[in-house]
């Protein structure tokens, strides 16, 4: 089924511009630190050094307004005006003047004092707040000789302010022609700056014109301008704007349209896309950003910020790494790809629309372009220890944090990530330093490092919760930057644990829903699910974490340490998105507003934070939470319209509901463990013959079974030698029953190994678990707010129908005596009256349920007023982490499993089951949790 | 006149006349033998250097052809004896001669060429047949019909779209229909300006039994020394002077041409009328897929009185372009105007001969000092505009002068008229050119094209940077050569001409590389907004485009007529469609 999905996939998209990457670690060139000389030489010698720099086709630089000029007169801006003239009725020369504008307020006007004011200062303060700029010289090489050959667009990853500034700076250096950058407009209210970028090249874009043809026509044609004529390169963010995560955004398309549509209309032979990867080492804006995913709004752009800005100038920001990549030809990309003929039937002045197979080949594109960034942004030391230390929160042996980085390190490679590990130091030492370059997020405290949560002990519960969100944040920046490099063979590893299947189909369909899920958070390009799928199981058997066959995939047992290593770090997200899906079903109204949606999802996330129903911080991020909203968008479960005001979304609940519950009932325990076979049980009953022994007599490996309970038998009978038991207590149980008759007797040596009727008064009897989301009631049946917690029903297998249907009505007299009796009762009402209650309404939906399961969420519901815990009274996890509400198992089960005699059997009300909130895992078994038991009141019963 | 064995007078395996090649002498100059042109016996001094350097080939280095054809590798002739009855009965002459039968199992493509010097042809017509009038060849079409085979018309034998190879899978008799022997002038009708003459004509017979009485076509393609009437109406041919004289859909006023269904024509000789679609755009550039055009009748004009050529130099090619388009703006383009890119203008200038005379060039001497030093045309970048005026005498130079006023605001000199002359001289003599590349691992084609104006350029500079990069990627060792000229000017456009040639030593399937290099370049001519074919027509070389160029309804309406006209396609040269 998977095969074909992706055949169709390909039918649809021809040949894919995305081949699946050269996964052999491959070399990359040699960095050099551009700074070294710049703290040997003279600045100012440097900045009013002779700069002639190469550029396309040894064509003269042309002038500024030159470029305005001949924008304006173009036929295409000329067009336009003339088509607006005749809609409006205005006159073109008014239009005119309009176009002018624009083009005055966006256009460049690169003068070589203004460059060299910027080389100037720029080296001043590079200096002074990084200790290198390392760039690899190879690709500037490839650089300068791609600038000659066609023209070039240069495309950045966007973390920071510093990338355009530091761009330049580059090109400066190594005598290229300076970029003219799309930058934001937003830019121009700083004053000076803004005036003095303008005149190093760059030039300005408003964030959002779809609607005004004027600006869009004379912003096209000035790019188009520029990429043409070849004066320069073009450079711009596919990121649209900066990460604040430091993962990639998915990239944006308008721009990269645009510079596109020369070569479309053969106005160029070819055009050369340049995927440029700068990886920081600590992000200039590293706090601003956490504080902006929290809701504290960003400051404006503005001089005086900047000025401020100059307090950092003392602070250390280590490394700056820029990648220049491969030059990409369009013109091969686009090789197969593009119908020519919309092309050719329209004057190529006059705007037009991409056809559906442009649009998915720019996309393709812009997503190939981010693949390749990512694939070079350098991984520091300290990017791995952040991810070590946030899956073990909130102190870590720092021992065990380098012994664990540099596993994670070799992991890293194997995937493909791109390590710098500085000067060759030691891991110590580089984890030292990567400690000290980020005192602001972590700290060592007795050999133990620590999130640097200042302040946070003494506040208030929110206030705790601020400051711990806002260290987990900044540090999730840094092994954000490894998820990219990750998410295939981690969602893979996510597939597996969910699905608890073997059958690659299983898994695979289960990893292409994650994928789905997640395509707004990670970078996947599009429509080739499969490959991706396989490319992760690639990687996973290249690291000998799973093996697969034709149809299988088996976790290997040294395996499931890097399983649950890959599954944990993308845990944040599972149950981030999870919070925020719920919180979409549960507490969003049925149409909201982004500017309503985040607040709300903040609060509600805060609030389970605060009582400590949940670990999960991330889901505070802004990112996470819009990412969420999105994804559910692009399934369908959430309605996205456009309004006069923006946005507006309306939910589809069933369908949240069921993307929520693709997401709960996962086991931890790997696949391949000490408890269960690796298989999953045969799905066609056993044949009429073996129909009495339902027990296993042996496992696989041969260890013997216990005839009665069915647990490892490790005695045998002392007589026969061959009845095995798992204690003397089943033995002499055994021989009770009947072991004393058929012993001795050799003849019945055969029926000896299914002695044990199925269903013995020592076996439960076994039922089928079926799952469902609780449907919300209506308020006219009940007072209790709808809901929609899982609830979960029993239906027995086929040849239990007939007592299970006994059951049932058994059940349905007891509940109506309850009533009568609560009817009398209800003239002196108690507390726990109440709350009984509101359990049985509760449960009136759905009265045979006997699992309620809602991790993290809405409390269980209780029995009784008496026995109910105290958050005192639920220990923490062995790990640290408080332990939240999981799922209540009900006193239902005591019905099905037949041991409800009062007095008798055992009993009890409900039994609560507290995990972890950290989820934290200690590899190949079980973990201890916590139950609460609570009892029917003697008042109730 | 040609007689029915042409391959006494031209070439078996190459371009034209026996006597007429290039070769390298005893002392090793390049010279062109033969008296039939102007550059007959004359020694080209600079030649040799230029092809050295162009494509880095070296006269120690030759491939040469087989001398003769091995009549051993001709497949044999398989004719029913019962049509053979029928045949001799008819009295039309025939032959089963293998040479006879492989002249006329190709045109001049490469791959073709290349098969006669060192390959074999898989499938050649079994028989020729020499009809000499309209009612021979009803006769043949009726006989085709009887016994079920397949004829393959042939005119001139000039194609260059692979439409005279035969099909390899066709099992049935293939009849060579060759016209040549149709070839009188039937009648000329002076007060309406028409004649009538049978399509076996070849132009420049055409043009001579005219000029007799003092009249012209003035249809003249490149070809016109070889090329049949018949085939310019077959292809939808283009001539040289067609600004004054139109392209064969402008000259031709009636058409005779046998089908399987029967005759197909016109009541009346009218210069227009609206009787629905007009029939003719159905033959013309039907590519013998419907049947035999036998009769035409066609415009003829006086002989003009005078005829001036001329030729301006421009600073750079896009100056020279816009030049062009400001001619064709003003409607006022000579009989001929012709733009050649630098690399052209070069190779024209490497084949200047010794004996100077009428072949000064303007880059001796000080008109050279005055263009380069005082106008400060770079030599490695000027290009030339060739022109060609026609009519009477006032009238032309009055002519002349607009145009060369029009050239100046372009910054066009004006280079003189031998200059002119050479370059249409040169347009002859450049296909001979090719069979001299072939003996030293050179091999080259041309190609063409039609383009709106204002992607002139893009076309002309994406075309041969396609060339380049794919030459690269194919591995050939040295850099191509890739020329253009803008051949043909219209109110919406032009016409585009490309050479392109490459040294395949080193390579082991030259020409399987070629097609693949010719096939890019035809990618990039349609991406860049270029027609399929403007004259060259379509073939079997270009079938594939065939959908993308005409819509998949085009190309179901030109099959409904095929298959009305021929439903056995006997007329089975599987081109076009």
């Amino acid at each position: 089924m998977a095969a074909a999905a992706a055949a169709a996939g390909r039918a649809r998209r021809g040949a894919p511009v995305y081949s699946q990457k050269e996964l052999t670690s491959k070399k990359r060139g040699e960095f050099e630190d551009i700074l070294e000389e710049r703290r040997m030489s003279s600045d100012l010698r440097y900045a009013m050094k002779c700069y002639a720099p190469v550029i396309y086709k040894g064509l003269s630089p042309c002038k500024p307004s030159a470029i305005k000029s001949a924008v304006l007169h173009s036929e295409q801006v000329q067009y336009v005006i003339r088509q607006l003239a005749k809609e409006t009725g205005e006159s073109s020369d008014i239009i005119q003047e309009a176009a002018m504008e624009i083009l005055d307020e966006m256009g460049h006007s690169m003068q070589l004092g203004a460059v060299r004011f910027f080389a100037f200062t720029l080296s001043k303060i590079f200096k002074r707040l990084f200790q290198r700029v390392c760039v690899n010289e190879e690709g500037m090489q490839r650089l300068q000789q791609a600038i000659q050959e066609h023209p070039v667009v240069l495309l950045p990853s966007h973390r920071s302010y510093v990338d355009f500034l530091m761009l330049s700076y580059l090109l400066y250096t190594y005598d290229l022609a300076l970029p003219v950058i799309a930058a934001g407009i937003d830019f121009l209210g700083m004053k000076i700056v803004g005036e003095l970028l303008r005149r190093a090249g760059a030039f300005f874009m408003r964030r959002s014109f779809g609607g005004n043809r004027l600006y869009w026509a004379v912003f096209a044609e000035y790019v188009k301008t520029m990429l043409r004529n070849g004066y320069a390169p073009v450079e711009f963010f596919l990121e649209g704007t900066r990460s604040r995560t430091a993962k990639t955004l998915t990239p944006k398309f308008g721009l990269l349209s645009i510079v596109m549509e020369p070569f479309f209309k053969r106005e160029v032979f070819d055009t050369y896309l340049v995927p440029i990867s700068i990886s920081y080492e600590r992000i200039l804006e590293e706090s601003l950003y956490a504080y902006e995913l929290l809701g504290v709004p960003k400051p404006k752009e503005s001089t005086s910020g900047l000025l401020k800005a100059r307090r950092i100038l003392s602070d250390n920001f280590g490394t700056i790494h820029i990648y220049v990549g491969q030059p990409v030809s369009l013109r091969t990309l686009a090789s197969g790809r593009i119908n020519r003929c919309p092309y050719n039937l329209v004057p190529r002045h006059l705007p037009q629309k991409p056809s559906e197979d442009i649009q998915e080949f720019v996309s393709d594109v812009a997503y190939k372009m981010e693949l390749l960034q990512i694939e070079n942004m350098v991984l520091s030391p300290w990017v791995l220890a952040a991810a070590v230390l946030l899956q073990n929160l909130p102190a870590m042996d720092f021992e065990l944090l380098i012994e664990k980085t540099l596993w994670l390190k070799g992991l890293t490679q194997t995937f493909g990530g791109f390590i710098e590990w500085p000067d060759n130091l030691c891991a110590k030492k580089a984890i030292t330093s990567g400690l000290a370059l980020h005192s602001n997020v972590v700290c060592l405290v007795d050999g133990h490092v620590v999130l640097n949560d200042k302040g946070a002990e003494g506040g208030a519960v929110g206030e705790i919760v601020f400051k711990r969100a806002l260290a987990i944040l900044m540090c999730g920046t840094y092994r954000n930057q490894l998820l990219n490099v990750f998410v295939r063979p981690s969602l893979v590893a996510v597939a597996l644990q969910m699905t608890r299947s073997f059958r690659k189909e299983e898994v695979y369909s289960c990893f292409s829903f994650l994928r789905d899920v997640f395509s707004d958070e990670f970078i996947f390009f599009p429509g080739i699910s499969l490959k991706d799928f396989e490319e992760g199981c690639f990687l996973l058997t290249k690291c000998d974490a799973i093996q697969t066959t034709q149809q299988e995939i088996y976790p290997t047992d040294k395996g499931s340490v890097v399983i649950s290593f890959l599954s944990a770090m993308f845990r944040p997200f599972l149950e981030g998105y999870q919070l925020i899906f719920r919180y979409l079903s549960k507490e969003a109204k049925a149409a909201f507003t982004e500017k309503q949606f985040i607040p709300g999802v903040r609060n509600f996330v805060f609030q389970l934070l605060e009582k400590g129903n949940t670990q999960c911080y991330e889901a505070l991020s802004s990112d996470i939470q819009k990412n969420a909203l999105a994804a559910l968008v692009q399934l369908g479960a959430v309605k996205k319209k456009k309004m006069t005001n923006g946005f507006t979304y309306s939910i589809n609940q069933e369908a949240v509901n069921k993307i929520l519950d693709m997401f709960v009932f996962r086991n931890q325990l790997p696949r391949r463990n000490d408890t269960y076979p690796e298989e999953p049980p045969p799905r066609e009953p056993p044949p009429a013959s073996a129909a009495a022994a339902v027990q296993p007599r042996r496992l696989r490996s041969g260890a013997a079974l216990c005839r009665v309970c069915g647990c490892l038998g490790p005695r045998v009978c002392g007589r026969c030698r061959r009845a095995a038991y798992c204690g003397p207590e089943h033995q002499a149980l055994d021989w009770r029953r009947g072991h004393r008759r058929t012993c001795a007797q050799p003849g019945a040596a055969d029926d000896l190994e299914d002695a044990v009727p199925d269903h013995n008064e020592f076996l439960f009897p076994e039922y089928e678990i079926l799952i469902e989301p609780e449907e919300p009631e209506s308020p006219a049946d009940s007072s209790v707010d709808p809901d929609d917690e899982a609830a979960i029903d029993t239906s027995g297998n086929s040849d239990k129908q007939e007592e299970l249907r006994a059951t049932g009505s058994a059940s349905e007299a007891l509940e109506s005596l309850d009533e009568e009796t609560l009817e009398a009762m209800a003239k002196h009402e108690t507390e726990d009256d109440k709350i009984f209650q509101k359990f049985k309404e509760r449960i009136a939906a759905e009265p045979e349920q006997i699992i309620r399961y809602c991790r993290g969420g809405e409390g269980p519901i209780w029995v009784s007023g008496e026995n109910v815990p105290e958050e005192k009274d639920i220990p923490n996890c062995s790990c640290g982490a408080k332990r939240i509400f999981e799922f209540q198992i009900m006193p239902q089960l005591l019905n099905h499993m037949k041991v409800d005699s009062l007095g008798e059997s055992i009993d009890w009300g409900t039994l609560v089951v507290y995990t972890c909130a950290n989820n934290c895992n200690e590899g190949n078994q079980y973990t201890e949790e916590f139950i609460w038991k609570q009892d029917f009141s003697a008042g109730s019963m | 006149m040609h007689g029915k064995a042409r391959q006494e007078l031209l070439k078996w395996n190459g371009w034209g006349y026996n006597d007429s090649k290039f070769i390298f002498n005893k002392k090793g100059q390049a010279e062109f033998t033969g008296r039939r042109y102007r550059l007959g016996g004359m020694v080209l001094p600079t030649f040799k250097e230029w092809i050295e350097k162009t494509f880095g080939a070296s006269l120690e280095h030759k491939s040469t052809s087989r001398a003769s054809l091995n009549v051993n590798d001709v497949p044999p002739s398989v004719v029913n004896e019962e049509f053979l009855r029928d045949l001799i009965a008819t009295k039309i002459s025939y032959s089963q001669d293998a040479e006879d039968r492989v002249f006329r199992g190709h045109g001049h493509c490469l791959h073709e060429i290349f098969a006669l010097r060192e390959g074999i042809f898989r499938r050649i017509p079994d028989i020729v047949v020499w009809p000499v009038c309209h009612e021979d060849v009803v006769k043949i079409v009726e006989l085709a019909c009887k016994h079920s085979l397949c004829i393959i018309p042939f005119g001139g034998g000039t194609s260059v779209s692979s439409a005279l190879e035969c099909p390899e899978e066709e099992k049935r008799t293939i009849v060579s229909l060759d016209t040549s022997q149709m070839n009188r002038i039937l009648w000329i009708d002076e007060k309406n300006l028409t004649a009538c003459v049978e399509a076996g004509i070849v132009g420049q017979d055409l043009e001579k039994q005219l000029a007799e009485s003092g009249f012209c076509t003035g249809h003249e393609p490149d070809s016109m020394e070889f090329s049949s009437l018949g085939g310019w109406v077959a292809t939808r041919a283009s001539g040289m002077k067609k600004n004054i004289y139109g392209n064969i859909e402008d000259l031709v006023i009636h058409i005779k041409m046998v089908t399987p269904r029967g005759i197909v024509e016109k009541n009346c000789q009218v210069p227009r009328m609206s009787t629905g679609p007009d029939i003719h755009h159905f033959i013309m550039g039907s590519e013998g897929t419907l049947g035999v055009v036998t009769e035409v009748t066609i415009k003829i004009r006086p002989v003009p009185e005078y005829q001036k050529y001329g030729s301006v130099v421009f600073p750079n090619f896009e100056r020279g372009v816009a030049c062009l388009r400001e001619v064709a703006k003003q409607r006022c383009a000579p009989a001929s105007i012709r733009l050649v890119d630098n690399a052209q203008f070069q190779f024209g200038h490497a084949l200047k001969p010794q004996v100077a005379s009428i072949f000064t060039s303007f880059l001796d001497g000080l008109k050279k000092f005055y263009i380069t030093k005082f106008k400060g045309f770079d030599p490695n970048v000027l290009c030339v505009a060739t022109l060609l005026f026609e009519g009477d005498r006032e009238k032309v130079l009055q002519h002349e002068k607009q145009v060369y006023d029009i050239a100046t605001k372009f910054g066009g000199l004006a280079a003189g008229e031998d200059n002119g002359q050479r370059g249409y001289m040169l347009t002859f003599v450049i296909a001979y050119l090719r069979d001299l590349g072939l003996d030293y691992y050179i091999i080259g084609e041309s190609f063409e094209t039609s383009v709106p104006w204002d992607r002139v350029l893009d076309l002309c500079r994406n075309v041969k940077e396609r060339i380049a990069r794919e030459c690269k990627e194919k591995g050939v060792q040295f850099a191509p050569f890739s020329t253009c000229r803008v051949t043909q000017t219209y109110d919406a456009g032009a016409c585009v001409y490309f050479y392109f040639a490459f040294n395949y030593r080193g390579i082991s399937d030259p020409i399987h590389v070629y097609e693949q290099i010719e096939r890019a370049a035809r990618e990039e001519i349609l991406a860049n907004g270029g027609s399929l074919s403007h004259h060259h027509g379509v073939g079997k070389l270009r079938k594939r485009w065939m959908k993308e160029s005409i819509s998949d309804v085009g190309l179901g309406m030109l099959r409904s007529v095929k298959e009305y006209v021929d439903p056995n396609n006997i007329f089975g040269n599987k081109n076009l469609l």
